[in-house]
């Protein structure tokens, strides 16, 4: 009988560690991507935080062009996660640095290929897809994956 | 109606453009509509009554080639006319320094740069007595024209912004039976060029505060023939800034002394300041406390040509988002002007396009 019980919480305990591991291995990636010409090889998740508020403006005499998705459903977890906003919140700010800086907002693209395909093409550029949709001939690299959960 | 239909007309040729060319191109606006009515002693006489009013119609756009940027704001007052508000050409030669020339908000304390025209920006409904806009009767010049080196840099200690401004020093013109500030937008009225700094920090152990100081230096001239006419007056003004942002909370204030001199070599000292605190109950309510004082010498040169009067003004208040784009908010305040006291009570719904 105590065997049985041991059993019982054994197999519980692996069907929730299984579970676990199920979820991170579905965990999905943002994948902050650059023209290849970019000056960095890899940047800091303040530093994407720092070019997606017009904070950040060039990197080593080279303007800093970001993009952003049309998607809402990655712009919001981008937003969400990586910038510490809401996306009203984060439309807001923009409202706000426009009128008071006259700094134009990320360009926007309406799918994951034209963003790779536009930032391959513009020197400067930065912007961001899931990471699986990056390919090796892309022509762009990627500076930072971030993990944003399923 | 003329006017009203150019700005339509602009609008329209904007938005075509914007669509387009589909690139760094924006235009943007905001709008606003009030109602406000106070009680017996107030000095306005149109709010005892109660009024509804239009703000104004601010339309602005920018666009970036490359380095250089170019920035219009266009506002059309409550009275039909059309007032060029600021335009800058702008060169980034970094993050750490940008050059701008052209007609822009002076860089003094936080408020003057963080709202301005932009209402549905504003935390309140009216700018504290210290920032009033010159057609106002505020006593600094909210626009210059100029000059401005400005940057940021992060550092270990933390986001630094900073600085200096040269432009024409403003005038006083007449504007009915007042004498209001002018910026000079086409040329100066004396050889003395309006000098500015301005410095924040956003501390990196504290990124939710940031402190700051600018001062404007300039002299001033009474451009009217209407007695009494001032003479030449020096004025140096130093402020000194602060924001605070805990959670749900959001404090600010800023301190203003004010040094003017007149050509005898006489020295008026005199200072406003303001506290703002707002605490966001949710994303959509929004209470907020506003006070507000003002305290100058009776026998400045200045403030008589300008007849400011010490004001003390508290305002109790609350904002609703509709959205992230539009909000109404409602005030009211108890203010005490040159002994006289009344209440205020104020409406507005603004709006940003």
């Amino acid at each position: 009988m105590k065997f049985a019980k041991l059993g019982f919480v054994v197999g519980l305990i692996t069907l929730l560690l299984s579970g676990t591991f199920y979820a991170s291995a579905y965990a999905r990636e943002l994948a902050i991507i650059a023209n290849k010409d970019y000056p960095l090889n890899s940047i800091s998740a303040s530093a994407v935080k720092d070019i997606y508020l017009g904070e950040k403006k060039s990197e080593g005499g080279v303007k800093i062009k970001p993009m952003e998705q049309k998607d809402e459903a990655i712009k919001k977890r981008f937003i969400e996660k990586v910038m510490g906003s809401t996306v009203d919140g984060y439309k807001a700010y923009w409202i706000k640095k426009f009128f008071q800086e006259g700094v134009t907002p990320p360009t926007s693209k309406g799918s994951p290929v034209e963003m790779i395909q536009a930032i391959s093409q513009t020197g400067g550029s930065v912007g961001y897809v899931w990471a699986d949709e990056v390919k090796g001939d892309s022509g762009v690299k990627v500076l930072l994956k971030i993990e944003v959960g399923n | 109606m003329r006017r009203i239909l150019c700005v339509f007309i602009l609008v329209i040729t904007a938005s075509v453009l914007a669509i387009s060319s589909g690139h760094a191109f924006e235009f943007k606006g905001f709008a606003d509509v009030s109602f406000s009515k106070s009680t017996e002693g107030a000095d306005d006489i149109r709010y005892r009554n109660g009024s509804f009013a239009f703000g104004s119609v601010d339309l602005y756009f920018a666009e970036s080639l490359e380095d250089v940027e170019l920035l219009s704001e266009l506002i059309v007052t409550s009275s039909g006319s059309i007032v060029a508000e600021r335009l800058y050409l702008g060169y980034t030669f970094s993050d750490e320094l940008k050059l701008r020339v052209g007609r822009f908000h002076t860089p003094l304390g936080f408020w003057n740069t963080s709202y301005h025209h932009g209402r549905q920006l504003q935390p309140t409904i009216l700018r504290p007595e210290a920032v009033r806009f010159e057609f106002e009767g505020g006593i600094f010049p909210a626009h210059s024209v100029g000059v401005w080196l400005t940057g940021r840099s992060r550092t270990t200690a933390g986001m630094l912004e900073y600085g200096v401004e040269t432009s024409n020093g403003p005038k006083i013109v007449s504007s009915g039976s007042n004498k209001v500030l002018n910026s000079n937008n086409t040329s100066d009225n004396n050889i003395g060029k309006a000098v500015g700094f301005h410095a924040a920090i956003s501390p990196a152990v504290m990124e939710n505060l940031k402190v700051g100081v600018s001062g404007h230096f300039a002299r001033v001239k009474d451009d009217t023939a209407t007695a009494p006419v001032m003479k030449d007056v020096d004025q140096a003004v130093y402020v000194a800034a602060v924001m605070y942002s805990p959670g749900n909370v959001n404090i600010s204030g800023e301190y203003f002394a004010i040094g003017n001199k007149s050509e005898s070599d006489k020295k008026y000292n005199s200072n406003a300041y303001f506290g703002l605190i707002t605490y966001a109950l949710t994303e959509k309510w929004v209470p907020y406390l506003l006070y507000d004082n003002m305290s100058i010498k009776k026998d400045d040169p200045y403030f008589k040509a300008l007849k400011t009067k010490d004001v003390t003004k508290t305002t109790l208040g609350l904002r609703y988002n509709i959205s992230y784009r539009s909000s109404v908010k409602g005030e009211v305040r108890a203010v005490e002007k040159d002994n006289n006291d009344w209440n205020e009570f104020a409406l507005q719904w603004a709006l940003a396009f």
